[in-house]
């Protein structure tokens, strides 16, 4: 899911550090990133199912069997180690930007951005 | 809400669907679970997953598009040249159809800039004479005026007529071009002024002051669009006219044909002198509402039987009475103009047929190229609809292509097309590369990209594609070809049809120019005023010293050979005809009837093949004579010698004196009419009656060019008399020529379009022919192995092309008569199905595509046999 500049948009990196610590399907996925984000972004079927096409073409992610039996109608995703360091890659592009904000005073120093 | 989900995953790309629907739709589920255990609303979230989900399925849908376009492109890359070739020969295609089309979408489809203009209709008169029917006679002033006043199916109607003349006032005199017209023509055409009144009923009476409008262009001109220019006096052929009003910004009046602009001045025809057998007056009129066409013409001619009653010998010609012809007024403008453009249309889809024809069989040689690559494909899981899908795109891209391509040559085609000046064509300001056109060229495009898709298409899908895996490395499939012969096969066919088309328009330019006009036309000049001014309508010796004066005027310039004046000029329509009783021959023999000033033959040319002129002393010693024609001579005297013979006209004998060869009249290579001359001097009485008010066409034979003598001329004219009008000067020349630019415009783009066919189909053959030799290289290596000579082998390659030319000839016969027959209309001397012609175009095209097969086949006859050998 790389554009063309190399970053990764804002929606797939928080569908892959969904997947960081774990398979989930779908909908749990849907649900961690509310979570992280304490509700500032709500990722809906349509556009998960969208940015997960493309991260499976990428191979950043893969499906594999439902775990559950009951969740036979759900497919499980689970970051790959491509996924894993593209993921990796683009937060620590994200750390050397907030480094050079915090040397500039454009970040308040320690603060979560 | 599942059904909704559900419903839009239909819109959306194959492979989202598929791979995640499901999963999409229980993931909503498991929202609105949530949802209610938690005890709120629904709704909300419904409505957000909805929208999420068609804004995904959008922009899937510009993703998979967009990568689908860069993958064609790409792909088309990969073969430049075949893809040049193709956009090339489609963009001429489209180019050509694309310019026909702005030029209908301008010339006929564009709406006459009239409110209800199918209510407006043009009213001609028709009229039988000497059995023949001419449909679209115009009306006398007097008619006119009697169809507005007693008519009960039209609301308004005015009649109208070129005009020009000399304005000045304000210091500057210029020649304008102008109209003169009824004072319910704005109301007929539904137009207003826009500063002022316009003309109403009161103005026509004789003793009301003279007053015209003016048109805006003449208005910002002249007086910078000052608004106090209503109640200004104009100066217009020496007398004072008010101006009363102004015609609106972009008034057109298409059916001011002989002018070459709009008129600047009009002018109200009063109701002076009304004569019933003066014609020359165009007519218009708006309906009444409900009315038809056939009411109107019924009323009208109500009207005319009652004319009839006082004025027989007006309104009754060979004992018929004149009959009304009611053309609305779109129909009468476009009528002619349809015959003429629309084989042209027919023309440019023929060499848009020929160019698909083209792009289609190169498009197959491709596939057929790629025929492992797509096998691969689909053994990989590609379906059938991906790979036609995928060609379609192709086909579409190269056609977008070239439409952009041509629409740029269409721009270009459409002011080389102006330039030639077509006659008879009205409104090609009108032609432009509008938004109609650009829709007209994406649709023309698009239709074309489906057409040449489909053949290669299903060329491919027929029969089992994996075989094609095993083929080994130099074999060239057999596929396609075939139906690649058919294609060229109806090349050869369209080709031949256009030239044919172009070869019977130039045979009938030979013919016009074969005719005999009767008269010398080089630096042969003829003056056509317009009408005298009033001054000379009372007193008829006036008006003939005049006439000398103008006459000695030109004749003394250094530079003009000779000068003569008669009442109508040759290739003009100003003739009349008289009915006289032959002594001894036909009685109401109906011929043309001309004075002429002494030297008028010698002006023109002409020699008198019998007899003599008629001289001074006939004039002196008062015996009434006359010269005719040939065709009187043919059609009315018989045998004998024609010297001597007499006629009647009224209660005057005349003595025919001398015999000319028949003069043209009105068109070139028109049937000939009798005519009979007189001099002027003879019969002022007659003369002044039938031509008072009238100016007369004079024609001088010039020693130098008309450009180098025309200021010269018209100062000569206006020394006669510089209150009179200024008149226009054409060399005869120029109005032969005029007569044939329809058929030389025709002719040319035709020409065009027959070389661009004759083209696309010789590359068609020449293609084809190199494809079957490549096809047979094995079977040529076995031959030439075998001891065949390369003549042999060529012979045999150009047999199989023999074969497709053959068929292409035949069905091109076909074709060909087909278009003949369309064309035959504007042929002239030359026969629709012209052996001459057709023998000609199929001998070209013989010749054409034998040496376009000749070299492939010639090269694979070169072949080194033990390379041949090798292919498998």
């Amino acid at each position: 899911m790389a554009q063309p500049n190399g970053t990764i948009p804002p929606a797939a990196l928080y569908v892959l550090l969904a997947l960081s610590d774990g398979e989930r399907h779908g909908y749990a996925i849907i649900k961690e990133i509310d979570a992280i984000t304490h509700g500032a972004l709500t990722v809906l079927p349509g556009t998960l199912y969208r940015i997960i096409k493309q991260l499976v073409d990428d191979g950043w992610i893969v499906e594999v069997d439902g775990a559950d039996a009951k969740d036979e109608r759900r497919r499980y995703y689970r970051l790959t180690p491509r996924g894993r360091k593209a993921a990796q890659t683009e937060v620590a592009r994200m750390a050397m930007i907030v480094s050079i904000a915090r040397a500039r005073r454009l970040a308040p120093s320690g603060a979560r951005v | 809400m599942e059904w909704l989900l559900r419903a839009l995953l239909q819109l959306a790309p194959a492979a989202y669907r598929e791979r995640y629907g499901n999963s999409i739709i229980a993931d909503f589920h498991s929202c609105l679970d949530e949802m209610r255990r938690a005890h709120r609303s629904a709704f909300p979230v419904t409505v957000r997953a909805v929208a999420d989900l068609l804004l995904a399925i959008v922009r899937e849908q510009i993703t998979n598009g967009t990568r689908s376009i860069v993958y064609t492109l790409r792909s088309l890359a990969r073969t430049p040249s075949v893809t040049l070739a193709m956009i090339v020969t489609l963009a001429i295609g489209i180019a050509a159809n694309v310019a026909a089309f702005a030029v209908i979408n301008g010339v006929l489809l564009s709406p006459l800039p009239f409110p209800q203009s199918n209510r407006i209709v043009a009213v001609w008169t028709k009229i039988w004479v000497d059995n023949a029917e001419c449909t679209h006679c115009s009306s006398s002033l007097y008619t006119s005026f009697a169809y507005r006043e007693q008519n009960s199916t039209f609301t308004s109607l005015a009649p109208y007529h070129d005009w020009s003349g000399i304005v000045s006032g304000d210091g500057r005199a210029v020649n304008l071009q102008g109209a003169v017209v009824g004072a319910q023509f704005l109301d007929v055409l539904g137009v207003h002024v826009q500063l002022g009144r316009g003309f109403g009923l009161g103005d026509e009476n004789a003793s009301a002051p003279n007053v015209a409008m003016i048109s805006d262009a003449f208005w910002a001109q002249r007086f910078e669009r000052d608004p106090s220019v209503i109640g200004r006096n104009l100066v217009v052929q020496g007398k004072p006219i008010r101006i009363i009003g102004v015609m609106p910004r972009n008034f057109v009046f298409p059916n001011f044909t002989r002018v070459s602009e709009q008129p600047a001045l009009f002018l109200i025809a009063k109701r002076t002198d009304l004569n019933p057998s003066v014609g020359g007056w165009g007519i218009i009129g708006r309906l009444r509402p409900g009315i038809s066409y056939e009411q109107a013409a019924r009323d009208l001619d109500r009207i005319i039987a009652t004319l009839a009653g006082t004025h027989p010998g007006v309104y009754r010609n060979d004992g018929r009475l004149n009959e009304v012809n009611i053309v609305p007024l779109p129909d009468d403008l476009f009528g002619p103009m349809r015959l003429v453009l629309l084989p042209l249309f027919g023309a440019v889809f023929i060499v848009l047929l020929i160019a698909c024809v083209n792009v289609a069989n190169l498009l197959i040689a491709r596939t057929v190229g790629r025929q492992r690559d797509i096998a691969m494909r689909l053994a990989l899981g590609a379906t059938r609809a991906d790979t036609m899908r995928e060609m379609l795109m192709e086909a579409l891209v190269l056609a977008l292509a070239s439409a952009c391509i041509g629409l740029v040559g269409a721009y270009y085609a459409v002011q080389g097309y102006a330039a030639l000046h077509p006659a008879g064509i009205h409104r090609i300001d009108r032609i432009a590369i509008d938004g109609h056109v650009i829709v007209y060229a994406v649709a023309i495009a698009t239709l074309s990209a489906v057409a040449t898709s489909v053949l290669p298409a299903l060329v491919l899908m027929r029969g089992p594609l994996f075989a094609s895996l095993k083929e080994g490395r130099f074999q060239v499939s057999t596929r396609g070809s075939g139906v690649r012969s058919a294609l060229v096969v109806v090349q050869i066919a369209c080709a031949f049809s256009l030239v044919v088309a172009c070869g019977l328009l130039v045979r009938s330019l030979q013919a016009y120019a074969n005719v005999d006009l009767g008269f010398n036309a080089a630096k042969l000049v003829a003056i056509e005023p317009p009408p005298v001014s009033a001054a000379f309508l009372s007193n008829e010796g006036l008006q003939t010293q005049y006439f000398e004066r103008l006459r000695q005027n030109l004749a003394a310039l250094p530079g003009v050979a000779s000068v003569a004046y008669a009442t109508a000029a040759p290739l003009s329509d100003g003739e009349a005809d008289e009915f006289v009783n032959i002594l001894g021959g036909p009685r109401n023999a109906d011929a043309l009837f001309e004075f002429v000033s002494p030297e008028y033959f010698a002006t023109m040319g002409t020699q008198v093949v019998r007899g003599r002129a008629i001289t001074t002393e006939d004039v002196a010693r008062g015996r009434p004579v006359a010269v005719v024609n040939e065709q009187f001579v043919r059609r009315f005297l018989g045998r004998g010698d024609p010297i001597g013979r007499q006629f009647l006209n009224g209660d005057t004998t005349f003595t025919i004196v001398g015999v000319v060869p028949t003069i043209t009249v009105n068109r070139v290579g028109e049937e000939a009419y009798p005519a009979m001359y007189f001099a002027i001097a003879q019969l002022p009485a007659l003369w002044h009656t039938t031509y008072s008010g009238f100016n007369v066409p004079f024609m001088v034979r010039l020693r130098l060019p008309l450009a180098a003598m025309k200021d010269a001329l018209l100062s000569a004219w206006r020394a006669a008399d510089p209150r009179e009008p200024m008149p226009e000067l054409a060399t005869m020349t120029q109005l032969e020529l005029e007569q044939t630019a329809n058929t030389r415009a025709n002719a040319f783009v035709l020409g065009v379009l027959a070389l661009i066919a004759l083209l696309l189909a010789i590359s068609g053959t020449a293609s084809v022919a190199a494809y079957s030799a490549a096809r047979r290289t094995s079977e040529i290596g076995v031959r030439m192995a075998l001891g065949a000579a390369r003549s042999d082998i060529v012979s045999m390659l150009i047999r199989g092309t023999a074969l497709l030319l053959t068929a292409g000839l035949g069905i091109g016969l076909l074709l060909a008569a087909v278009a003949s027959s369309a064309l035959r209309p504007q042929l002239f001397g030359t026969p629709a199905f012209d052996p001459v012609t057709y023998a000609a175009v199929a001998a070209i095209l013989i010749v054409a595509t034998m040496i376009a097969s000749f070299v492939p086949a010639y090269r694979a006859a070169s072949i080194d046999p033990a390379k041949a050998l090798r292919y498998e």
